[in-house]
């Protein structure tokens, strides 16, 4: 998933408690700015919706940001004829939070995601490793017990075992060619291996 | 083993598991209960070499002359071209699948109208040389081919060497899965 980008799985609930905390807030507004004339302390409440807002949106929250900051200068310009630098004041401080929350929410998304893909690459080395490593290893001891009954029993004709030899001495160095390409996998997503040592797993 | 292809009312398609070192004794066991219900059998080895298999085959009773190999193992072993043997292909390495793919090809081709089973051994000696990705997808056209010309199918497989994702994957692609260790068999 994109960093900041919607999580499809509780958008609607999501987008549901927004929008009632929104419209809870433009009936604020209207209830105790415009009707009452008081101008402090529910604002407070503005921050609730737009952090929530910031932590599910990311940057994206500022639009509901934008549309309270509006809300909250129009609603002081309708009640004193003019716009007074404190409403602005405070309709900076709803972007600029929701801008701040909204990016920390993004960055603790992203890494997220990539601890993720990190867990993943894992468990795919994992699971390849022992299937192109462990087995395989596990097989070519089986096929040399078996070459050495066939020599100890003369089942196996002379110019055939040097053949059968090679051929279990390709398969083990094949093997360690997959364990180097594995951890080329691995290697290459980690930033803060020395040099050398990526390249003592690697060559 | 208690196995026949004789239950099949149409060539069928099988994965069977076995234990490390029974792999061996299956591959000459599947061949000989092959060879006595008239089938003749195309050997995919990637694994032992065609004149070892031959063989055992041999010292296990076996007819060859109903036998086909595509030896992906004794060209690279040996590192040059192989004396031509009978009813053998070799390829030049296990991992050169086009060539293994063509050689397979050819051999059914050859074989067409005869009773034929191809017989796979092993998946987990392909996975020394191709990733479990390119495995599936070879595996996946060989048995399609199979399927489309009527021809049955054995792919063998070490017990407990294959991850439970590639498993299902190969599951899909045949229609039984035969554990010879539990002597379980599964629908595919």
């Amino acid at each position: 998933m994109e960093a900041g980008a919607v999580e499809t799985d509780a958008e609607p609930e999501k987008m549901a408690t927004l929008a009632f905390l929104t419209i809870l807030c433009v009936f604020l507004e209207i209830l105790m700015h415009y009707t009452l004339g008081v101008s402090i302390g529910y604002t407070h409440f503005f921050y609730v919706v737009l952090v929530l807002a910031a932590i599910w949106y990311g940057k994206k929250a500022v639009i509901v940001a934008a549309c309270l900051a509006v809300t909250h200068i129009a609603v002081a310009y309708f009640v004193f004829s003019e716009v007074f630098w404190v409403p602005v004041l405070r309709a900076v401080m709803f972007v600029i939070v929701t801008l701040l929350v909204g990016s920390l929410s993004e960055e603790q998304k992203e890494s997220a995601r990539l601890l993720k893909e990190s867990d993943e690459l894992y468990i795919w080395y994992i699971k390849e490793a022992a299937m192109r490593l462990k087995t395989p290893v596990e097989v070519v001891g089986q096929n040399l017990l078996a070459l050495k009954q066939d020599v100890e029993e003369k089942k196996i004709p002379y110019e055939s075992i040097a053949v059968e030899l090679s051929l279990q001495a390709k398969h083990m160095d094949q093997i360690r060619v997959n364990l180097i390409d594995l951890n080329k996998t691995i290697v290459d997503g980690f930033g803060e291996m020395s040099p050398a040592s990526k390249q003592f797993l690697t060559e | 083993m208690a196995f026949s292809l004789k239950d099949a009312k149409e060539p069928h398609l099988y994965l069977i598991i076995a234990p490390p070192a029974d792999l061996r004794s299956k591959n000459i066991e599947l061949i000989r209960m092959l060879d006595a219900e008239g089938y003749v059998v195309i050997v995919i080895t990637t694994n032992q070499l065609c004149s070892v298999l031959t063989k055992n085959y041999e010292s296990g009773g076996i007819r060859l002359d109903r036998i086909w190999f595509v030896d992906a193992v004794t060209r690279y072993a040996m590192g040059r071209d192989p004396p031509p043997v009978k009813n053998c292909r070799f390829v030049s390495n296990p991992g050169n699948l086009t060539d293994l793919g063509i050689a397979v090809t050819e051999t059914l081709k050859e074989l067409s109208g005869q009773k034929v089973c191809l017989l796979f051994d092993s998946v987990n000696a392909m996975l020394i040389y191709i990733s479990s990705k390119n495995i599936t997808r070879f595996l996946h056209f060989v048995t399609n081919k199979l399927r489309l010309l009527n021809v049955a199918g054995i792919f063998l497989a070490v017990e407990k060497g294959l991850d439970p994702d590639l498993l299902v994957q190969l599951i899909t692609l045949v229609d039984e899965v035969i554990d010879t260790d539990k002597e379980v068999r599964k629908p595919g």
